[in-house]
């Protein structure tokens, strides 16, 4: 292998990694504002039992379930 | 409403001793539907204690499609999902962890909503929750996160149209004083 392989191999490497970290903080949430929700938890954020700030007792799961109705006018 | 049953028992799974999981749904005033609710009573071990759980997230997954019938069978063929979450406020008024299934746009609080035409107006989410009653945007208790779910999915709005219709419930949701999400699924 010569200089050159040597030199465009490691580019491909290089921008591999750099793809995949890229992709991992994606998938991680990492810059997104939004946050990736399935939902709130019963725990504080960033908390376990015993934390400060009391876990919450108390969740409701609402349902639209008129939602196929989107051709009928209201 | 299969997603809606899975965060239903996920909940269930996750919930403190003592606490509460309910289900309540669009209703119409000539329905009688008990709302689902669950609760953890205190157990005298943690063998017990895990028994009654995944007892409870059996009797959940059991009883869901009924309640839904029960519902849907009332349907009044539109929704009032911003009434539905005020009698939700009332109903559970110390629910810190809200999740709303709700993927149409029909909406007999915001006429003109429907055609996503008021949508692609950029004023409209704001302007649309400053005209709700102010009896439909309760102030909910401290720390309420809410995480909307599939909104807009059974429609054919464009992405703008869309954006405006996930804006009226963020604004929605602020002016309430909760935290407000979108989620993934």
């Amino acid at each position: 292998m010569n200089t050159t392989t040597r030199t465009q191999a490691s580019r491909r490497t290089t921008a591999a990694v750099v793809l995949l970290t890229v992709l991992a903080l994606v998938l991680s949430g990492c810059g997104n504002s939004e946050p990736p929700a399935d939902g709130a938890g019963f725990t504080p954020p960033g908390g376990s039992p015993g934390s400060p700030g009391s876990p919450a007792q108390v969740a409701v799961v609402v349902l639209d379930t008129s939602a196929s109705v989107t051709t009928t006018p209201t | 409403m299969e997603a809606a049953q899975n965060r239903v028992v996920a909940l269930i799974d996750q919930m403190p001793v003592g606490g509460t999981v309910a289900v309540k749904a669009l209703n119409n005033v000539t329905a009688n539907c008990n709302d689902l609710t669950i609760t953890l009573p205190p157990a005298e071990n943690q063998t017990v204690l895990d028994e009654t759980r995944e007892a409870s997230k059996k009797v959940a997954a059991a009883k869901f499609p009924g309640y839904i019938d029960c519902v849907t069978d009332a349907d009044i063929g539109g929704t009032q999902l911003f009434g539905l979450l005020a009698e939700t406020a009332a109903s559970y008024p110390n629910a810190q962890i809200w999740d709303v299934y709700s993927d149409g746009i029909d909406n007999y609080n915001l006429k003109g909503l429907r055609k996503g035409k008021s949508l692609n107006d950029p004023n409209y989410p704001a302007q649309a929750v400053a005209n709700l009653p102010a009896s439909l945007v309760p102030r909910l208790t401290p720390d309420t996160v809410i995480t909307w779910h599939a909104l807009g999915r059974g429609t054919d709005l464009d992405a703008v149209a869309l954006a405006g219709l996930r804006q009226i419930y963020t604004i929605w949701a602020s002016t309430t004083g909760a935290i407000s999400q979108v989620a993934a699924d």
